[in-house]
């Protein structure tokens, strides 16, 4: 390029961003809220909220007593216990006659205290954001990863040449000069940067090459894509599973008290899940598994024991542990573990999943910020050609317009009938729609309040959010709180800072575009050089 | 309007040329490490993207346009005709 290195950078930088700046948002966004997709499924599921908090033996013994009459010829039976992030009770069986095959989820989802199968109202829930975030939607699976992973190589090059045409990137980093118009984003655009800058770049990168199967697919093994979502079975069709002609066995059950008590204190913490091989016999062995994952280097399982039926521990070998230090026979697949891990939050404890989330805000702002700044930049050359008039609209939709689809999409969760068919892909279309409206709002009226208008929409859905789910769950507010159910009280404690961090940036933008107007400043967007920065180029 | 041109000349070299080259030098890389199956494909995967990012910043960091298309082309010429010849080798 001409010019200097460092101008070259400054101009890599510019456009490698705002290619695809839109779509970048809405993967950090979506991604963000995947540290939570437990917990967000579980929120967009009020038949599973709890009222009473369970410990984990009697969960485990209504899971048990459960099995004994949903799979009591079953070779093998699963119980996913109750954690901090899903307070309900998972049962799987491999019935008789069945292969076996590795099932990536319960078959049915029970209450943890009385052991009865819970009629779960069908959702996209967290799994449709998660999902949303790598391979978008209605689409191909492997054109949506490919549009991710060229969104997400483009980010890396912003990432880096930002880093590098900052001459003072550590001075920049602690300065900050309010009401100073362009400058001041672009101190904005920095701290949410610099802030989390090693976040950034490991999520970005490590997001690659989790892509690498479709983005580098001359070197892809095939068979290592995912398989299909599971699903559990609803409970009128569990009665026609095991109708076995066989005289049902008579109960045989461990002592699982002790089993749980003897794990907990051998792991040092809770026990994740239990596996029991041969049910209701004699010869039943029960692998329990750690619920502590804090290895980077952890595989998909805790540490395991093994019991027999008199509770008598087989043997404290590790499977999980063996098996990845087999796995990572070289560097490089160490750093491919490492990577996946860190990407996932697999290892993260409640605090480092909050940091990640925090970190996943920084850089939905440093995105947002970003495309912001593009537009104020060119406001007094560009305002009214076409490619202006173009980024202006996408920014309003792409920001604004995505937290209104996605408070609709929780809003659909509860107003759609529970028993409304295909609901979870009527919850999808309600969130396309919503963000399909909003596209034709900021063509129609961006120049007319259009930032004040959706972010002030966005900021009524979010804080209204827990009023939904205190009319609309069959467990109250009050009751949640005191059972323990920290997902849904957490899920609606940050959709009401979301709610207000919305409404405090649509008044600021709302202020600064009455006082601009006052000074003479507004009207006409085509010589509005000072307009407020979210709307510069329109009258907000 | 020649300016244009010879821009978009050197951002097709940087993303396209850039791939291969980038593609070919991880597959290099992974070649003179000497790994098993499994681990070759993490090496490839890893490499490539760092590679991939350093060759793009190379390409808009060189301040003619044409010297830059030719060095990523006569780069992707020497390094894939020799991965050929050396697989061509392997199989005879």
């Amino acid at each position: 390029m001409k010019g200097p290195f460092r101008q070259s950078m400054t101009w890599l930088h510019t456009w490698s961003s705002l290619i695809l700046i839109w779509l970048l948002f809405a993967v950090f966004v979506t991604g963000t809220l995947s540290f939570y997709r437990t917990e967000i499924t579980h929120w967009m599921q009020p038949e599973g909220h709890i009222a009473n908090k369970v410990d984990t033996v009697t969960a485990a013994d209504s899971a048990w007593d459960r099995l004994t009459l949903l799979a009591p010829w079953g070779k093998s039976w699963s119980v996913s216990l109750p954690s901090e992030r899903n307070p309900k009770t998972g049962v799987s069986w491999v019935a008789e006659g069945e292969a076996e095959e590795r099932r990536r989820g319960p078959r049915a989802l029970i209450n943890a205290s009385n052991g009865e199968v819970l009629a779960l109202r069908e959702t996209a829930g967290g799994n449709f954001l998660y999902d949303f975030h790598f391979e978008l939607y209605a689409m191909p699976r492997d054109v949506g990863r490919t549009i991710v992973g060229v969104a997400s190589m483009l980010m890396l090059v912003a990432i880096i040449s930002g880093v590098i045409m900052h001459r003072k990137i550590f001075s920049d980093f602690f300065t900050f000069r309010p009401r100073k118009r362009t400058v001041s984003w672009i101190d904005g655009h920095v701290i949410g940067s610099v802030l989390a800058l090693p976040f950034h770049i490991m999520i970005t990168f490590s997001g690659l090459v989790l892509l690498s199967s479709t983005l580098l697919f001359w070197n892809s093994n095939p068979g290592t894509q995912n398989g299909g979502r599971p699903t559990t079975v609803a409970p009128s069709q569990l009665e026609h599973i095991n109708t076995s002609t066989h005289t049902r066995p008579a109960a045989v059950k461990p002592d699982l008290a002790g089993i749980l008590a003897d794990a907990e204190q051998l792991f040092g913490g809770p026990v994740a899940s239990l596996n029991i091989q041969h049910p209701m016999t004699a010869n039943a062995r029960i692998q329990v598994t750690s619920a502590t994952r804090d290895s980077l280097f952890g595989g998909r399982t805790g540490r395991q024991l093994h019991y027999d039926l008199n509770g008598n521990r087989q043997n404290d070998a590790s499977p999980g542990d063996t098996a990845v230090q087999s796995m990572a026979s070289s560097l490089a697949t160490a750093v491919f573990i490492v990577l996946k891990v860190t990407h996932e939050a697999r290892f993260a404890d409640v605090i480092t999943r909050m940091l990640f989330f925090i970190a996943g805000i920084l850089g939905s702002a440093m995105v947002a910020t970003g495309a912001v700044l593009w537009v104020v930049k060119r406001t007094r050359k560009q305002a009214g050609s076409v490619g202006y008039e173009l980024v202006s609209m996408l920014n309003l939709t792409a920001i604004a317009g995505l937290m209104v689809a996605i408070g609709s999409y929780f809003w659909a969760n509860r107003l759609l009938p529970a028993d409304m068919e295909s609901r979870d892909l009527w919850e999808i279309r309600v969130f396309f729609l919503t963000w399909l409206l909003t596209l034709l709002h900021a063509y129609l009226a961006r120049k007319q309040h259009g930032w004040f208008i959706q972010l002030s929409l966005a900021a009524t859905l979010f804080i209204c959010i827990p009023i939904l789910d205190g009319l609309t769950s069959p467990v109250g507010l009050w009751a949640g709180l005191v059972a323990h159910d920290w997902p849904r009280i957490g899920f609606d404690l940050i959709a009401l800072i979301t709610g207000f961090g919305l409404l405090m940036s649509a008044f600021w933008v709302r202020q600064h575009t009455l006082k601009r107007i006052k000074n003479g400043e507004g009207g006409n967007h085509h010589n509005n050089s000072r307009a407020p920065i979210a709307t510069r180029g329109s009258t907000v | 309007m020649k300016e244009q041109l010879l821009l978009t000349t050197r951002v097709v070299s940087a993303a396209v040329g850039g791939y291969a080259l980038a593609a070919v030098i991880s597959l290099w890389l992974a070649y003179f490490a000497n790994l098993e199956p499994r681990d070759h494909r993490f090496l490839v995967n890893i490499s490539f993207f760092l590679i991939y990012l350093l060759l793009i910043l190379a390409a808009f960091g060189f301040r003619s346009h044409l010297k830059t298309a030719f060095a990523i082309a006569a780069g992707n010429a020497v390094l894939w005709a020799g991965w050929f010849a050396i697989q061509g080798g392997a199989t005879a």
